[in-house]
């Protein structure tokens, strides 16, 4: 058992990688994830799942290693410091949010003494307490998912994984489970991984971000970062877009329309000069105009 | 009432938020212990509803009330002048011993088994329970074992209880206790190894067929129809009129006969006046069976995951 430590990485992959049969799930992935909100991020069969798999001593890596605190994955005690929200169906539609939650408190390995008081804390926070005695199968879909989220939680883990914990929820609902997740690693001080293909998800959440494709890590970095402001700026007018746009043209200004907005890259003292008489010129009025931020959609669209 | 005659605060509500656990934290142990509590529970329908705890004592209170009868019948027979402990005495009936009993309950245990079996295991894998298992500190192993010893000690109970209720019912029943105690203390151990090589047997069967499918009644009427066909073949094997210690070995075949007949005329020591089969064979065929299903419950849970 090693001893964990702030410079002990919370999740460790070493040239990780996995083999279904000729498939390859994940290619030599090396990434670490620290404290804070960490979205896993890629598109469907990146490896997003595999690797959650991997850390949580589902199946093992074809090669490379994966370390949970520095314990190697498979040790129960690893295990034990981890909570875990898949993304499918996993709840037992007879038993109450109460009595299932307490369960598996003790199967986390607290004693039976303090799991009743840990569940029923557990769901208050995430906003089932009155409901708790109500069997799960009765529930709506967005209180299923608080409840696999309260089971994640009740043994008061270290680090929590989620796997597209809005998935099927509405928009409110979207919001409500993202509140929440932010609330868990804000508030309560429990690290979050957030895989997910729901890009809006990360932004609006994650502090540092693993990218994912194609079983490779293709940027591991911090949202913020990422997210920066750019030398693109965009302007999108109410009225005379074709003259603005011919009036830039010849003023030998690059743009390009993206939507109802026209971006114009590589802006300096000269060219902002340039759009603002192209502006004047075709009388075109301003609906919005600024430095375009990146997003993490981005990514996508390099390499 | 008035805002004017509203009583003045004299307290406040805190929230005092999320508070991080800083007790005692019991690893494996806890977690195997829960889980082989939580599914004794679970297979006898304890803190579930009424259907749920019908099924397993509808199966289960016969079996207790044939121990009784058996009591019943020895007792009787006191009453109106017999020593039942005297068979070769004047008795007009052979009175059924321990043996019978075994031979009457087993049959039952086994509905009682492929009615439970399934419920410990079925579900896990039906409402996908069992990933939330297996990210918490708790191995295959652990599972499957919490799981396996929790329908153990229930068929054993259900083995032995009924013979039990025997013993000590006719203890009450003769008139003279302390001698029937001296001539009998040895079926003691005879039932309790009958009824703990039956329920390992019967366990590790039930769940080897529980863990091919997720729905519990499929599993059930497998169980059922396992059992049956498998009683019934060597019936029909025998119009070719095997030979004697060919019928015998085809005899092994049927589960019933093999968990009621069989297996406790070894532990009743009736073997080799009933069968001329070398002893060694029913065991090993015991053996095999165990250990086979056991091989196979592991194999098909290391392949799902």
């Amino acid at each position: 058992m090693a001893v964990s430590n702030s410079s002990t990485p919370l999740l460790e992959a070493r040239d990780l990688t996995k083999l279904y049969g000729n498939v390859q799930a994940l290619d030599a992935a090396s990434f670490t994830v620290g404290p804070g909100i960490t979205g896993l991020l890629g598109p469907n069969g990146a490896g997003k799942s595999t690797a959650i798999r991997i850390f949580l001593g589902l199946t093992s890596a074809t090669s490379g290693s994966a370390l949970v605190m520095g314990d190697d994955t498979r040790d129960p005690y690893a295990r034990s410091r981890l909570g875990y929200m898949p993304e499918h169906d996993c709840l037992p539609p007879n038993q109450s949010a109460a009595n299932f939650l307490t369960h598996m408190a003790e199967v986390s390995g607290i004693p039976p003494s303090r799991s009743r008081a840990l569940a029923a804390d557990t769901l208050r926070h995430v906003g089932l307490f009155e409901e708790r005695y109500r069997p799960i199968g009765g529930y709506s879909t967005g209180m299923k998912q608080r409840v696999k989220l309260a089971q994640a939680l009740v043994h008061d883990p270290v680090l929590i994984l989620l796997d597209e914990p809005t998935a099927g929820l509405d928009p409110t609902g979207r919001t409500e489970m993202l509140n929440l997740i932010r609330r868990i690693a804000r508030e309560f001080g429990i690290s979050v991984v957030l895989s997910t293909h729901l890009m809006q998800d990360v932004e609006r959440t994650c502090d540092n971000i693993v990218l994912l494709d194609l079983g490779r890590v293709k940027e591991a970095s911090d949202v913020a970062s990422l997210t920066e402001e750019t030398e693109i700026i965009y302007v999108e007018v109410a009225n005379n877009r074709d003259q603005f746009t011919t009036e830039l043209t010849t003023r030998n200004v690059e743009h390009t329309s993206e939507g109802v907005s026209i971006s114009i890259p590589d802006v300096d003292g000269a060219k902002f000069d340039a759009v603002r008489d192209a502006l004047v010129a075709s009388e075109a009025r301003i609906v919005r105009m600024g430095p375009r931020q990146r997003a993490l959609i981005d990514l996508f669209r390099t390499n | 009432m008035t805002s004017d005659q509203q009583p003045e605060r004299t307290g406040t509500v805190f929230d005092i938020g999320y508070q991080s656990y800083a007790g005692e934290r019991e690893g494996r142990s806890r977690a195997w212990k829960t889980m082989l509590w939580d599914s004794v529970k679970n297979g006898m329908g304890i803190g579930r509803g009424g259907w749920a705890k019908f099924l397993p004592w509808l199966v289960l209170s016969p079996t207790i009330a044939t121990g009784l009868v058996f009591a019943a019948i020895g007792a009787f027979f006191e009453q109106i002048g017999f020593d039942v402990d005297e068979t070769e005495n004047g008795l007009p009936v052979d009175l059924p011993g321990h043996l019978e009993l075994t031979a009457v309950i087993s049959f039952m245990i086994l509905i009682f088994a492929a009615f439970v079996g399934p419920e410990l295991v079925c579900p896990d894998r039906r409402n996908r329970v069992i990933h939330l298992y297996f990210v918490r500190p708790i191995t295959l192993f652990d599972y499957l074992g919490a799981r396996w010893c929790a329908l153990f000690i229930l068929l054993l109970l259900a083995s032995i209880l009924p013979h039990i209720t025997y013993w000590i019912g006719l203890l009450f029943g003769v008139a003279d206790s302390l001698g029937h105690a001296q001539d009998n203390w040895l079926n003691i151990p005879r039932f309790i190894g009958n009824g703990i090589v039956f329920a390992i047997f019967t366990t590790s069967f039930t769940i080897a067929i529980s863990s091919m499918t997720d729905r519990r009644m499929i599993a059930t009427l497998i169980i059922i129809g396992v059992i049956m066909i498998a009683s019934i073949a060597p019936g029909i094997i025998s119009i070719f009129n095997p030979s004697d210690t060919v019928a015998e070995l085809i005899n092994l075949v049927g589960l019933i006969d093999l968990s009621s007949n069989v297996v406790p005329s070894i532990f009743f020591d009736t073997y080799a006046e009933a069968y001329d089969l070398n002893i060694a064979v029913p065991i090993a065929w015991m053996i095999l069976l165990t250990g086979g299903s056991i091989a196979a419950t592991w194999r098909f849970y290391q392949a799902q995951r």
